[in-house]
């Protein structure tokens, strides 16, 4: 077992790939009284075709998330049931890029590891249990029709992207999800749920060897496992610069959305990119900054108003979203702030307070077990460092966020989404 | 773990709670009201106008920056309601001293900033600033409207404001947009330092160990010598009759929301009634999860929440709009098996690990640990979250029966879908 021991943060995070393929990460947290663990397979909504069983297929929108609402179901019982023993707290999600089964638990915690291992590396589907399953999942994807928040967002990723899959609904509809089977499932699950795909990401004050000895049990030694797969790449420019979406809303809400080109990365250069982006964001639109400050005294933004950076291997974007009467004036002093930022740099007192707030959230979240376990699923599927953020921010320089933003602004791929009221 | 709670002489509840498990440190201060709906909108407008600036470090964006540099600091001010009582809730949470690059003391730094914020804001000859008083009273009538963007809410609370109609509790602690009219610079002013000098006050304190007497004693001094004292929450536990309420809206999915009196033997018996409440519908293995969204498939949420100050419960789900009377049904049904004992010694147990693994994750957060030792505090019992688990080991099955009969149902609320076939075919 690998030893990395991070100076700034001072956590240790102990590395090994199981005979199975396996990828399994620990950090110790000696007195801590939660402990959770996360199993996940990078296989999200952008994975659609694939190569199985000599043929290339696709399958419907949609689906990796109904695989994670089914595989919750075991032949003795909903997984629910068992951790309802421990006490423990269980879920899932489904994302972009990955599939997600985590616990967090304060007693227990290897007979909760068990149950984690157990449902996921054992599928139980039915004709039956499927078909009930559309009507649970019908329902999650009408909640989400009505939440606009949701529907901006999914209108803004349709305004960046038209090739790339990142622009299918994660949840899929209703129609899309309607002709999902037991063998489009399995398809799926034996092709993207092959331990050289998954990782296992454990924080808190637990023995690894048991760990170990766990995986030993559930999964067994296996070569690794090619995914012969297709992700459609994205050009530059964005399909349309602007849409709108009635819905039921008091005012309107804005999601603009800066697409990233910058995409052929990994490892380092992809912890660099997304820190210093994140630097960038921070330092451009913050509440600190004299952007955020006139958009709000002029009332042209509230305290809704965020951003984010949202990013994968193959894709990523800026995100900059809130509430406004009139989402195009935000919009324009968006794109007069990025002007002038090309011209003018960075100040030494902003570049600062940026790191600062980064370096804070860094060692803060540190605090936070579940914070931990996402961040260790996170940088395997993206072959990074652990806790690398600590050395980047300790290294980056104003010439950095600059060359960033060039990159980042020029060409300037920029489009807004809109739900409005009636 | 060590927590301390005393009540100084004029009432201000002070607590502490060390621990060396954590790289940050969290403070909080609570200024407690009766929720009222002369006074709701005042307290959430202060909310957000305190925010603004004070008169030591400035206007908003000066104390964003020095949130930054004190390492991306976190300043809360929020209103929230529990029971027939409003909070105003001032918190700060920061990287603890040790962890600061350049040794910065940010414990102090962050109390400064706490202290201007509560007790110095911009405000000259008796008013607020009228531009920060004009515009957040805007932006908090942006914020009462928004309501209707989430539906689940939007309902909830709804079904809330019908069933508490005659009740202080039916008070929305975002207040109204009527009243907000009458708001002014001056009357506002003049409402905070009445709240300043009479409402309830809890300090509390979660980090590493030090001498906080000495960190907090401007922030208690300030606050005078005005004796402080608790507001009650007026329980009623009578239903004259079921209201039905039913209001349609071009949606794709109907909300179905539910209003409980928990009754006499729940306000007796609070940890018996925590246990009910997630047996019933509070967590993934509940009845109403495993039967109305696992077995009959109709939804993708059930839940139910208690509100134990008030001795009230609410049960909500997402469903298809014809499902309506189905969902319903199912769900009274469920609570009449509870009133009959019909749940196993398995669902009990399972029940008690439940809660028991909640308040020992609280351990592991500061602002979980501070907010439910508030919580203790509004409830009166003040117990830790060790001895509160103590309580729940002693509940007994027929102790959650009672609880169970004496439960009556007071409102529906249905928020009818009636759009949304554009999709089907």
């Amino acid at each position: 077992m690998l030893t990395k021991y991070n100076k700034i943060t001072g956590e240790t995070c102990l590395r090994t790939v199981h005979p199975s393929g396996l990828t399994i990460d620990i950090v110790k947290k000696p007195g801590k009284s939660r402990k959770t663990a996360m199993l996940a397979a990078k296989f999200g909504s952008i994975n659609r075709e694939f190569e199985y069983n000599g043929k290339f297929i696709t399958v419907p929108n949609g689906t990796a998330h109904f695989l994670e609402h089914k595989l919750f179901e075991g032949k003795n019982g909903n997984a629910f049931d068992f951790y309802a023993k421990t006490g423990a707290k269980a879920n899932a999600y489904t994302s972009n890029d990955k599939t997600a089964y985590y616990f967090i638990c304060t007693d227990k915690f290897e007979e909760n590891l068990s149950i984690l291992l157990s449902f996921v590396s054992n599928p139980y589907l039915t004709d039956e249990n499927v078909e009930k399953e559309k009507g649970i999942i019908g329902q999650e994807i009408k909640m989400y029709d009505d939440e606009p928040s949701w529907q901006g967002y999914f209108g803004l990723i349709g305004n960046l992207y038209g090739t790339h899959p990142v622009k299918y609904d994660i949840a899929g509809s209703v129609e899309d999800i309607a002709p999902i089977t037991v063998d489009t499932l399995m398809s799926c699950y034996n092709t993207f749920y092959h331990p050289s795909n998954m990782v296992l990401s454990v924080v808190g004050d637990v023995d690894e060897n048991k760990v170990i000895s766990l995986c030993d049990k559930y999964f067994s030694k296996s070569s690794v496992n090619e995914i012969n797969q297709k992700i459609d790449r994205e050009p530059q420019g964005v399909i349309r610069p602007y849409s709108e979406k009635i819905m039921p809303v008091s005012r309107p809400i804005f999601y603009i959305g800066i697409k990233d080109n910058d995409t052929e990365l990994s490892g380092d250069l992809l912890a660099k990119k997304e820190t210093e982006t994140e630097m960038l964001m921070e330092i451009l639109f913050g509440p600190s900054t004299p952007f955020y400050k006139e958009l709000y005294d002029k009332g042209l933004i509230n305290s809704e108003f965020d951003t984010e950076y949202e990013m994968s291997d193959t894709f990523a974007f800026c995100l900059l979203a809130g509430e406004s009467d009139k989402p195009h004036d935000v919009l324009d002093r968006v794109k007069l702030e990025i002007s002038k930022f090309l011209k003018d740099g960075v100040s030494n007192q902003r570049f600062i307070q940026a790191r600062n707030t980064l370096y804070g959230e860094l060692i803060g979240s540190c605090d936070n077990v579940a914070q931990i376990s996402s961040m260790l699923i996170a940088s395997e599927f993206s072959n990074r460092e652990p806790f690398d953020r600590a050395q980047i921010l300790a290294n980056i320089t104003a010439d950095d966020i600059l060359a960033r933003a060039e990159k980042l602004f020029l060409p300037l791929d920029i489009s807004i989404s809109v739900i409005k009221g009636e | 773990m060590q927590y301390s709670t005393n009540i100084t002489k004029t009432g201000i509840v002070r607590s502490d709670i060390f621990s060396d498990n954590f790289k940050t440190d969290y403070i909080s201060v609570d200024f407690i009201m009766p929720l009222d709906k002369n006074t709701a909108t005042e307290i959430a407008l202060l909310s957000t106008v305190l925010k603004r600036g004070n008169k030591k470090f400035g206007h908003m964006d000066k104390i964003e920056s020095y949130l930054e540099q004190n390492y991306g600091a976190a300043l809360n001010i929020s209103t929230s309601k529990a029971g027939e009582l409003q909070l105003l809730s001032f918190s700060v949470r920061f990287l603890s001293d040790k962890y600061a690059i350049d040794n910065e003391p940010t414990a102090q730094n962050l109390t400064d900033l706490l202290y201007a914020v509560i007790f110095e804001p911009i405000a000259d000859n008796g008013a607020f600033d009228t531009a920060f008083v004009s515009q957040e009273k805007q932006n908090l009538k942006d914020k009462i409207s928004a309501l209707i963007n989430d539906k689940r809410v939007y309902s909830l609370e709804k079904c809330k404001q019908a069933m508490f109609e005659n009740e202080n509790y039916g008070v929305y602690e975002y207040g109204n947009i009527d009243r907000l009219d009458s708001i002014t610079p001056v009357s506002l002013y003049e409402f905070y330092n009445k709240l300043l000098s009479s409402a309830a006050v809890f300090i509390s304190y979660a980090g590493v160990k030090r001498d906080t007497d000495t960190l907090l004693k401007p922030i208690t001094d300030a606050l005078g010598n005005t004796e402080r004292k608790l507001p009650v929450t007026a329980v009623n536990n009578s239903v004259a009759q079921v209201k039905n309420i039913t209001e349609d809206m071009n949606v794709a999915q109907s909300k179905l929301n539910l209003g409980f009196r928990l009754g006499d033997t729940a306000q007796k018996d609070l940890f018996a009634a925590k246990m009910f409440n997630v047996i019933f519908g509070s967590s993934p293995t509940s009845k109403l999860f495993m039967n109305v969204r696992e077995k009959l498939s109709l939804c993708y949420y059930c839940s139910s929440a208690c509100d134990c100050l008030k001795n009230v419960m609410f049960v909500y789900s997402g469903v298809e709009t014809e499902n309506t009377d189905k969902a319903l049904k199912e769900i009274l049904n469920q609570l009449e098996c509870m009133k009959n004992g019909e749940f196993t010694q398995e669902e009990f147990d399972n029940a008690r690990a439940y809660l028991i693994d909640s308040y020992i994750q609280a351990e592991d957060s500061l602002a979980a640990m501070s907010s439910m030792h508030t919580a203790a505090c509004l409830a009166g019992h003040k117990l830790t979250p060790r001895q509160q688990i103590d309580r729940i080991n002693s509940v007994t099955f027929d102790r959650v029966i009672a609880v169970a009969k004496d439960i009556k149902l007071d409102t529906v609320y249905i928020l009818k879908g009636v759009g949304g076939k554009k999709n089907a075919d």
